[in-house]
């Protein structure tokens, strides 16, 4: 490894008797000071991962390690309650305490924890972290008469106040409004990158875990399926869940013609549809059933005679389209599948129009197995 | 992954003991606390009730006199159609002015209100010895007959079954009233309104929709009064009594105070009172959750649209009026009268030239009076302390589903089977075997009054709990907060209007409760209603009334902050 692991999570596993949630076997090591992002349908386990890390829920077994602290290992029994692991978290429901005042909220930790502060340290630590979250001059307000994105702020600013070792997010943007959805992201992620504070951020949505992370473990049915950067998660998925979790619209199962190397191009004739050429993510062997997964921004369309240089070349007849502004959204059927794809939107086509959707077959990554799409 | 290897190889995760007990321990103490003042009642009166006279050996002879008795056959009848009469006249009384106040453009809502709240903090005593006056052979009802109709005739006889079932009615129509109106609040306006659209008529809306609807929460209502009924006391032994009426209640009443008190008969007989009203309370249990899914909450500031009744409104206020007249301003104006009259007499001209304030005076002279007051006040308060405070750990062990709290809220809930009258039984028999001198001091009572309103206390502060979202308890342990930290900065403030509204209400019951203090109160012990009690027995009607007139007006004041409390709250009529 090339640095040294900070937080460290090892076999994790929570099972929920006769229910499917839960955590099967979580596993990764960050460096101190990453962004990492459980992301994942709901369901998935990742908040239950975030709680278990937390300490609100007890896992089945596994070890959670902070730097040289065992938080919890079922090896040696080890299980350090909540209230001692000195860690901010913010909950999807934010958790402001109504009958106390922003000020109060905010120096709870301080006044409830193990280290005692004199009221002056109280005072100019809260202060501290208001200025940091831009609430400076609102300590006197009763929590109640905020703003939900205010109240957001004060969660933000308990979460940090004492410098906790870990900050874990739960979701904290799914209750604000688009615009402040994406003011809020960009200030969370430079707030944590001056604080330095490794972060575990949970969220179901992709543009978010892309935009903020620097390590995202994407985790489907309490397993993690993938676990890389933003880059290569949306570049590279595993399996076709990954691909369609991603934003990837265009999945289609079908079968490899002939044996292929991990990243050589292969011809792969798909179910109900015609035969396309694709990059193969790893080995393949004749006659294995993979699914394909094409961006719909990688898709362009054309008239049936401008095809001669494409690699992949399928004609069929614009469906639908949708105006997005800069871009035009295509719906086109090429015999019983139907393509999508996301074009500049000067180029216009009418619905009924006899074209061709084309794509590079590097474009086309061809994906073991598994063709469900992402819920 | 070499990881993987290792992974596979961690094996489960298993507290540890120490752990483990550390865990339960808190839960389980306040298990076996409520365990110790629930149970003990309930296993000494089935001892009890299997013991011969001179407590030597085992019997069931108790049980089979009892049966034999053709006596108890008579009172078990006169107490089914004493309560289910009863029970009729509150629910269709306060139903209706129920309805009208919350579903209609009916004027007059806030006198509905008023009097419903004031009629609360009026111990039933009072109430009862007014329309005992009003419909009584010297009062206006039958003078004014006398003087129209007929000089030597009598219209109406109050020492019937009739006159009983017409004053228990009155009793409890303001707290069906405030029941009701909790459910019709609560109802959803889309539903009727779908009706109207759909073609139907105000009239065929009300029936076909409104009704059916409400139906569940009605039934159930009615059970849940006639079991209240079933249990009265006050009513049986000041009207029944004397007119030769023996009921249930009060026949276990009168084999303990008669010499020597008939201990093992009257514990037989509580232990088949109690097993009537559990076979009740069940159904009442299935009937409540029934009409928990007909219950069809909408999201915040809703209002429900009320029906225009056009120039039938003023029908309906003529209703509210008429309501109000009986439930507050004829008894309270016959409480003033009485207590303002030297000595009892009928209500004419000779009498109101004639009024006098002795019996204020001497109610204010006494310290007699103050002590009564001071002894109230203090068994009230301590039990309603005990209740709230025991009920409010009790709840959140549970609805946050702490180790070891599983059994919190049955137990809470079995004093349920207690009528009154039994578990004054009970505790005596536990107060004459406890090795200190506790009988007929405060203690027991205030002891049986924790035991009577554990589950009073346990709706408060279930529902005050429950409201509280789990995140704000969890984001004050991830702050560093001890699980003490949490209940005493977190949860007790957020959970306090609960808590303090369910303690005014204990309060409040308890400070008119009659049928236990009687039982229990000794001679420098007793509370209010007991001292009330016995003027009245003794004929001290003018100082009854002063003293309760008094009383209504401290207690007024209790119901109205409990009101203001609740006013919020659509759980308020619930709680009883």
């Amino acid at each position: 490894m090339e640095t040294p692991s900070y937080l460290s999570v090892q076999g994790l596993s929570k099972i929920y008797f006769g229910t499917t949630g839960g955590v099967q076997a979580a596993n990764f090591e960050l460096p101190e000071g990453s962004f990492f992002t459980l992301l994942g349908p709901s369901g998935c386990g990742k908040t239950t991962t975030l709680r278990c890390i937390a300490g609100l829920e007890t896992p089945t077994r596994g070890i959670i390690r902070l730097g040289d602290r065992d938080f919890f290992n079922s090896a040696t029994g080890a299980n350090i309650p909540l209230n001692l692991r000195n860690i901010g978290m913010v909950f999807q429901s934010y958790a402001i305490w109504p009958h106390l005042t922003v000020f109060e909220n905010v120096a709870f930790p301080l006044r409830v924890g193990r280290e005692k502060y004199s009221s002056a340290d109280i005072a100019r630590m809260v202060g501290l972290a208001l200025d940091s979250v831009d609430l400076a001059g609102l300590g006197k307000r009763s929590a109640t008469q905020l703003s939900g994105g205010q109240q957001q702020r004060v969660a933000l600013a308990r979460a940090i106040v004492r410098k906790p070792s870990l900050l874990l997010l739960d979701e904290p943007l799914s209750n604000l409004d688009a615009l402040l959805r994406d003011d809020m992201r960009a200030e969370l992620k430079s707030l944590q990158g001056r604080l330095g504070v490794t972060t575990v951020y949970v969220t179901h949505d992709q543009a978010e875990a892309l935009e903020m992370s620097d390590m995202i473990a994407v985790m489907r049915g309490g397993n993690i399926v993938q676990l890389g950067a933003p880059r290569d998660i949306y570049h590279d998925p595993v399996d076709g869940f990954v691909a369609s979790f991603m934003g990837s619209s265009n999945i289609f199962p079908g079968t490899a013609e002939a044996a292929a190397r991990a990243g050589a191009i292969c011809a792969v004739q798909l179910v109900n549809g015609p035969r396309v050429l694709a990059r193969a993510r790893v080995d393949m062997a004749a006659g294995q059933s993979v699914v394909i997964s094409v961006r719909p921004e990688d898709v362009t369309l054309v008239e049936r005679h401008q095809t001669q240089d494409s690699q992949n070349a399928l004609n069929g007849i614009v469906r639908s389209s949708g105006f997005l502004g800069p871009i035009c959204n295509y719906h086109v059927e090429v015999g019983q599948l139907s393509i999508q794809a996301r074009i500049n939107s000067r180029t216009s086509f009418d619905k009924g129009a006899e074209i061709a959707a084309i794509f590079a077959a590097d474009k086309a990554l061809a994906l073991p197995g598994d063709a469900s799409p992402a819920s | 992954m070499s990881m993987l290897g290792v992974v596979a190889s961690l094996p489960a995760y298993e507290r540890p003991l120490r752990e483990r007990l550390k865990d339960r321990i808190p839960a389980v103490l306040l298990t076996l606390l409520i365990a110790l003042i629930v149970i003990p009642p309930l296993l000494v009166l089935i001892r009890t009730s299997l013991r011969d006279v001179d407590d030597t050996y085992y019997t069931v002879a108790n049980y089979a006199g009892l049966f034999a008795d053709p006596r108890l056959y008579a009172s078990a009848w006169n107490s089914v159609v004493f309560a289910a009469l009863a029970t009729l006249l509150s629910l269709v009384n306060g139903g209706l002015v129920a309805w009208l106040v919350e579903r209609t453009n009916v004027p007059l809502k806030p006198l509905a209100y008023l009097s419903a709240i004031i009629s609360l903090g009026t111990p039933y005593l009072i109430y009862v010895s007014a329309w005992l006056y009003i419909l009584g052979r010297a009062g206006p009802v039958n003078s004014l007959y006398r003087t129209l109709v007929d000089p030597l005739g009598t219209l109406f006889n109050v020492y019937s079954i009739t006159g009983m079932v017409l004053i228990e009615g009155f009793l409890w129509s303001p707290l069906v009233f405030l029941l009701m109106s909790a459910t019709f609040r609560r109802s959803n306006a889309d539903m009727e309104e779908a009706a109207r659209i759909a073609g139907a008529s105000v009239t065929s809306t009300v029936l076909r929709i409104s009704l059916r609807l409400a139906m569940p929460a009605v039934v159930g209502l009615g059970l849940f009064v006639f079991i209240r009924n079933l249990e009265a006391f006050d009513v049986p032994v000041l009207i029944g009594t004397p007119s030769k009426i023996s009921l249930l209640t009060t026949d276990i009443y009168q084999s303990m105070t008669r010499v020597p008190p008939q201990m093992g008969h009257a514990s037989a007989f509580s232990i088949v009172l109690m097993l009537v009203v559990a076979v009740l309370l069940h159904f009442y249990g299935r009937i409540a959750r029934q009409a928990e899914r007909f219950a069809s909450i909408t999201g915040k500031g809703y209002r429900p649209r009320a029906f225009d009744l056009g120039k039938g409104r003023w029908v309906g206020a003529a209703l509210i009026i008429f309501n109000a007249l009986l439930v507050l301003v004829f008894p309270i104006l016959a409480i003033l009268y009485n207590s303002l009259t030297p000595f009892a007499r009928p209500l004419n001209w000779t009498g109101l030239s004639n009024l006098t304030l002795e019996h204020y005076r001497n109610v204010f002279q006494h310290a007699y009076y103050l002590d009564l007051a001071f002894n109230t006040v203090l068994v009230a308060a301590t039990s309603a302390t005990i209740a709230i405070g025991l009920t409010a750990i009790g709840a959140w062990m549970s609805v946050r589903q702490w180790r070891g709290s599983g059994m919190i809220e049955q137990l809470t809930s079995i004093p349920l089977v207690f009528p009154g009258i039994v578990l004054g039984v009970a505790m005596i028999e536990m107060s004459l075997r406890f090795p200190l001198p506790v009988y007929g001091t405060l203690w027991v009572i205030s002891f049986a009054f924790v035991v009577r309103y554990l589950p009073y206390g346990m709706r408060y502060s279930h529902a005050g709990v429950i409201q509280i979202h789990r995140d704000l308890e969890d984001a004050a342990g991830i702050s560093g907060a001890t699980r003490l930290t949490v209940l005493r900065r977190v949860l007790t403030p957020l959970i306090s209007p609960s808590l303090i509204a369910g303690w005014l209400f204990i309060f409040l019951i308890g400070a008119k409760e009659l049928s236990i203090a009687v039982l229990l109160a000794g001679q420098n012990s007793k509370t209010i209603s007991v001292a009330m009690f016995d003027q009245f027995i003794n004929g001290a009607g003018g100082e009854v009334s002063a003293m309760g007139a008094v009383w209504t007006a401290l207690m007024t004041i209790f119901t109205s902050a409990l009101y203001v409390a609740m006013r919020k709250r659509s759980d308020f009529a619930t709680g009883t």
